[in-house]
């Protein structure tokens, strides 16, 4: 099947917006209170314009070459040998992120909802699903993020309002402190995988309706800045920076701690719409890895690949559950991989294709 | 028409792919217990005598009241502990009972003032750690025999957990105290400074009642202010606290309710000397006389009264900071967080346990005194 799918830049911002908070609003507060203390909103604002940058690179590439993604142009830009070596490593980078992802639902599965059920049963339920939804294709999944983007967003951010009323305001303030600045460097790298997927833009072709989505890409991360801000300034304010440093779902555990009206059990409230997030963020990872499979492996159906794919998936999360710290080794290894996929290689092509284009003109001028 | 069929098999295909899987998740529910099949407490209580730990946890048995229909109250009952560490205490604790306990109805946490001194930063940590628990459960503290406090209770068919989180909550709600949930206890246990006021409760005949406030200096019991003392603590730390106050003038004993408006804290910080600029500003209702109704009172009057009004509590804030940093030598005030909110850095550097008792805090106070306007209906004739 070929790609033809394109989204709209309402559906590019949710698709971006679910992409980045996958997993990240749960253990965020604990990261960042950990390094950048009270003074977290700084490191995470830099974070963010510093990925708008990325993200605009890579939205204008992408404008650049309409209606093709990042096998075709970068064909036309780097050839075909570092095409394959870009797909090959986008590849192997979207299906560990992947691992990474259905681990995490299968340990806040276990231990928030179904804490008998055996993990690779979760596995197989979860890769057939996210599978049968990646076959369908890149449009189909915008249209659902779409959905499920504006719910989360507004079941998070009400919840975060709930946490600025109920918490305590000693409990941020000072806004900066000084002595934190020298951790900023750390909170940095930290911050990296939450805002690492922007590259999931690579998959999307774009066409006319995208002309401005170089601009409206860079407020998206500018406000998925302050959605985490909101986040880890509203644990704290609900816990105290000492709770949330000890306590590992610590945006859970806030939300246990507030009072909202009606509802009781606000925890598994929020997780049934925190785990469409975690969903969103599973079913575009495997999207992504079927785009690029497709493209490398013309000739294969869809639904070939898309299951072969699946398999892997299961394989490598079976491996995946029996390596200790894989969590651990993910946070420390990832890092690089995704500022490779989200600067390097995206910022490699632009230049590229800028000076390419520049030196075509300059011929086409030449020759009049 | 093949490639028709063979995608409407490929979709089968999934649909059992699919449901296998649902049958599997459905089966993990085959060991999940129900709700009578576990024993729900309610409260856990603490203590420590003769080298021992002793845990209390009341249970709800809610099986022994159910009617026909399956609604009903419940039976309070509690089963005691021992051991030398926690984990033994809760191991022994194990072997008493013949189900899980459910933790998360747990509505209080008491510890005697004895598990306190020994076991306070242990215990809440083990508590943190637990995720059964609710984190939002009142802790107090006793000086009360726990046993007595939970037969007396049960006595009358009361939960000791329930009446705790109603009394506590009750009394914030009315002003006349402040709430601090259990994760609040432990940011503060767990910070640089960690003085603080916790709840105490005991015995008031048979009734469970808020007897003051156990100060808690270095994750210790360091004192303990009396209900009938602690007015000036509770307008320092609550959010709408409300009072009433007898104003002796005139010869007539003036009942008068003071609610505040405004807590405004200035810290400082100037050659090395700490201070504290606490301005409070107070809505004041004059309700009745003992003797006589003073209707239309005069400006004069109302000027006098408030003057009276506002010395008494000057003089009552006053006691509040003189005991804070010379009898107890603890901020449990929770100046610090102004301090360490205006000046980071100095903060960090500072011992505060050491620093607080030698800062200067001023108080300054104004009141804003009503006459109460009530409207008869009875004296009205309505056509």
């Amino acid at each position: 099947m070929s790609l033809i799918n394109s989204v709209t830049n309402r559906q590019m911002v949710f698709i971006i917006f679910l992409t980045l908070t996958t997993y990240s609003t749960i253990d965020l507060p604990k990261i960042m209170a950990e390094t950048a203390g009270r003074s977290s909103w700084i490191p995470i604002l830099i974070v963010s314009a510093v990925f708008g940058v990325g993200i605009v690179i890579i939205t204008k590439l992408n404008n650049m070459h309409q209606s093709k993604v990042l096998f075709d142009y970068s064909q036309e830009i780097v050839g075909k040998l570092f095409t394959y070596m870009f797909v090959v490593f986008f590849l192997i980078y979207f299906l560990i992120i992947g691992v990474f992802l259905k681990l995490k639902l299968v340990a806040l599965l276990q231990s928030n909802f179904l804490p008998n059920t055996p993990p690779f049963v979760m596995l197989l339920f979860g890769i057939t699903l996210f599978g049968y939804v990646a076959y369908k294709g890149i449009t189909n999944i915008a249209r659902g993020f779409e959905i499920l983007g504006i719910s989360f967003l507004i079941i998070t951010v009400g919840i975060c309002i709930l946490m600025f009323v109920g918490g305590m305001h000693y409990n941020i303030l000072p806004f900066y402190n000084p002595s934190d600045t020298k951790k900023f460097a750390e909170a940095i790298k930290e911050m990296i995988l939450p805002f690492g997927g922007i590259e999931i833009l690579f998959i999307i072709p774009f066409t006319a309706k995208n002309k401005k989505a170089s601009k409206t890409a860079f407020l998206t991360l500018l406000l998925i800045g302050v959605f985490y801000i909101l986040i880890v300034e509203g644990a704290i304010m609900i816990l105290g920076i000492n709770n949330t440093i000890a306590l590992n779902d610590s945006f859970i555990e806030a939300i246990k701690v507030v009072e909202m009206p009606i509802i009781e059990r606000t925890d598994v409230f929020y997780l049934t719409f925190g785990l469409t997030s975690l969903f969103a963020g599973m079913i575009i990872v495997f999207a992504a890895v079927t785009e690029f499979a497709c493209r490398m492996f013309a000739k294969v159906k869809r639904h070939i690949i898309v299951m072969i794919i699946g398999v892997v998936f299961f394989i490598l999360c079976l491996f995946g559950l029996n390596i200790k710290n894989f969590n651990e080794l993910f946070a420390n290894y990832a890092t690089i991989p995704a500022l490779v996929s989200s600067f390097l290689i995206p910022t490699t092509l632009f230049t590229v294709a800028k000076l390419k284009r520049r030196a075509q003109r300059k011929g086409k001028v030449a020759v009049e | 028409m093949i490639k028709k069929n063979l995608t409407k098999h490929i979709k089968y295909l999934l649909l059992i792919v699919m449901a296998i899987p649902f049958c599997m998740i459905s089966a993990g529910c085959h060991d999940s217990k129900d709700i009578n099949e576990k024993l729900i407490a309610t409260a856990v209580a603490c203590d420590y005598k003769d080298d021992e730990i002793l845990f209390y946890v009341e249970f709800a048995d809610i099986s022994k009241r159910q009617g026909p229909d399956g609604g009903g109250g419940a039976e309070y009952i509690f089963v005691k502990a021992y051991g030398k560490t926690l984990p033994e205490v809760r191991a022994n604790l194990n072997n008493q009972i013949d189900k899980p306990i459910f933790l998360s109805a747990v509505r209080a946490l008491i510890l005697t003032e004895s598990f306190a001194n020994e076991y306070f930063v242990e215990y809440l940590y083990r508590f943190r750690a637990d995720e059964n628990y609710r984190k939002k459960i009142e802790t107090v503290i006793t000086m009360d025999d726990l046993e007595t406090i939970f037969s007396t209770s049960h006595q009358k068919e009361e939960s000791v957990g329930f009446m705790i989180e109603g009394l506590l909550q009750s009394q914030a709600e009315l002003g006349k105290s402040f709430s601090r949930n259990t994760m609040r206890v432990i940011e503060n246990a767990s910070g640089n400074y960690t003085g603080q006021l916790i709840h105490c409760i005991g015995m008031q005949e048979k009734e469970i009642a808020i007897t003051g406030y156990s100060v808690i200096d270095n994750n210790k019991v360091a004192g303990f202010i009396p209900v009938e003392e602690a007015k000036g603590v509770v307008f320092w730390k609550a959010d709408n606290p409300k009072f009433s106050y007898i104003v002796p003038y005139n010869d007539i004993n003036l009942t008068i309710e003071v609610e505040l408006k405004k807590r405004k804290m200035t810290a400082s910080y100037e050659n090395g000397q700490i201070g504290f600029d606490i301005k409070m500003e107070f809505d004041a209702e004059l309700l009745y006389g003992d003797q006589k109704t003073p209707y239309n009172f005069e400006e004069a009057a109302t000027k006098e009264v408030t003057e009276l009004l506002t010395e008494m509590l000057l003089k009552e804030f006053y006691v509040t900071v003189e005991q804070s940093l010379n009898k107890y030598k603890t901020d449990y005030l929770q100046m610090d967080d102004e301090f360490r909110i205006r000046y980071p850095e100095a903060f960090e550097d500072m011992d505060w346990k050491n620093e607080y008792p030698k800062s200067e805090i001023t108080i300054s106070v104004n009141v804003d005194l009503s006459t109460t306007y009530m409207m008869d209906y009875g004296a009205v004739d309505v056509k």
